[in-house]
């Protein structure tokens, strides 16, 4: 019988696909999707505010928030495979470009700076088919490059953008509060709780209940993986407060 | 590995933290058994490298609900790539566009005759195929794991979420149905 044996340039590349799937499992979720996910469990019903997102989302008003200033019209492009964008000159004043990526086919869609948005056949046409990243850029720079196979097809719109984070504001008990951006967090953190409503949550009592302080003191992939176990199923809630950080609102959940 | 003993649920356990080396090493060590294993269910060597790779990608993407069976993922692997072999093209089409853009060594090869000249050899095999098809997914799981690779009716029972009593009475009853058929696919 004649042997039949696996393809051996097959083989190496779809090694070398499980490696980088495994390794970087952070490539493949877009920037604020990443930022979401703070602990191990699922904010059930409720979300957190990070600066880029609170913009994106109109609430210019959060302290903390970025700013986010569009600087002239966006560029649409619809491509298949590998393709550069042209963006025309540079305008003064700017410090990043918003790009929103639409999947049209599953694939990989990498940007210049190596983050990319993967989208499989259940996300084409949905709201997870696509995402939103500000790209740092240099001022040379007039076009961006999305990188991907060959017969995968996107859409993306792209601005020129002014960013400028505000400042966090203080309350009457002298804590900082507004939305989650890079200078770290503020004693109370933004928040959507599961009513709907917008509030704020304690950072120590948010870290104690998506694990973030627990994690904090795992030595190995084991204890993390016990004290996830030990989590399963569970749901935990902390409470939300408006601005004074006193007045109950309603709760933020997060579920494992 | 500098002592040569591979104690698999600790690369697993690795592999689960985002090591790439641990997850490869597991590719390394299962692919042949697993691509030997898909040979007998598919038509050809091109779907069986592809459902071989999907069930290498659906062991990490469904990493938090794989079952270890004598301390290895291989049974997991078996099962998962025998319910892909079962529809190949459906099976395969989250990974369509990847495994498309991936090269391979003799693009130009026609590899359903290669198929069928090996087949050619033992046409129970044949035969084979279709009665796996016809049998429930959990059923043919049973057979590949118990009677094709000689797990013991208590692990596949494990794996399979079932009793070792009821996998014992659906294997009893999965072969009499495959013993039929193959006795009426001879006649």
């Amino acid at each position: 019988m004649k042997q039949i044996d696996f393809d051996p340039v097959f083989s190496a590349a779809i090694r070398s696909e499980l490696d980088a799937r495994v390794t970087a499992p952070t490539a493949r979720i877009s920037l604020r999707r990443r930022h979401l996910r703070l602990g191990a469990g699922i904010f059930a019903g409720a979300s957190i505010l990070i600066g880029g997102a609170a913009a994106a989302a109109g609430l210019l008003t959060m302290p903390g928030a970025q700013e986010v200033t569009e600087l002239g019209v966006s560029v649409v492009e619809t491509a298949t495979g590998t393709a550069a964008v042209q963006l025309g000159a540079v305008p003064d004043g700017a410090t990043g470009i918003l790009v929103s990526l639409t999947c049209l086919t599953p694939g990989t869609f990498s940007f210049d700076d190596g983050a990319s948005i993967g989208c499989d056949m259940d996300d084409v046409g949905q709201p997870t088919g696509g995402g939103s990243y500000t790209l740092n850029f240099s001022p040379e720079q007039q076009f961006i490059t999305i990188t991907t196979a060959p017969e995968s097809s996107w859409t993306i719109a792209a601005t020129y953008v002014s960013e400028r984070t505000t400042e966090w504001a203080i309350n009457a008990n002298g804590e900082t509060y507004g939305a989650l951006n890079e200078s770290g967090e503020p004693n109370l953190i933004a928040v959507t709780a599961t009513n709907g409503n917008g509030g704020f949550v304690h950072a120590g009592e948010l870290a104690h209940a998506n694990g973030s302080e627990q994690a904090a003191t795992f030595t190995s992939p084991e204890q993390a993986l016990a004290w996830q176990d030990s989590m399963a199923g569970k749901t935990v809630s902390v409470p939300v407060y408006q601005n004074d950080g006193e007045t109950r609102v309603g709760e933020f959940t997060i579920q494992y | 590995m500098d002592t040569g003993v591979v104690n698999e649920v600790e690369v697993w356990t690795r592999a689960c933290a985002n090591d790439g080396r641990a997850f490869t090493s597991l590719f390394d060590t299962h692919r042949d058994r697993v691509f030997r294993h898909v040979l007998r269910l598919v038509d050809n060597a091109h779907d069986a490298e592809e459902v071989t790779s999907a069930s290498f990608f659906e062991l990490w993407r469904r990493r938090a609900s794989v079952i270890l069976v004598s301390d290895s993922v291989l049974p997991w692997l078996l099962v998962t790539a025998g319910n892909i072999a079962r529809n190949v093209s459906r099976g395969t089409r989250r990974y369509r566009a990847l495994f498309d853009s991936l090269q391979r060594a003799d693009a130009t090869a026609d590899a359903e005759q290669i198929a069928v000249d090996h087949f050619e050899d033992d046409e129970s095999l044949g035969y084979l195929k279709a009665a796996m098809k016809m049998l429930k997914p959990v059923d043919a799981s049973l057979v590949i794991l118990v009677v094709l690779e000689d797990y013991a009716v208590t692990e596949a029972a494990t794996l399979l979420g079932l009793s070792a009593g009821a996998a014992r009475t659906r294997l009893h009853r999965a072969k009499g149905k495959m013993r039929q058929q193959l006795t009426e696919a001879r006649t």
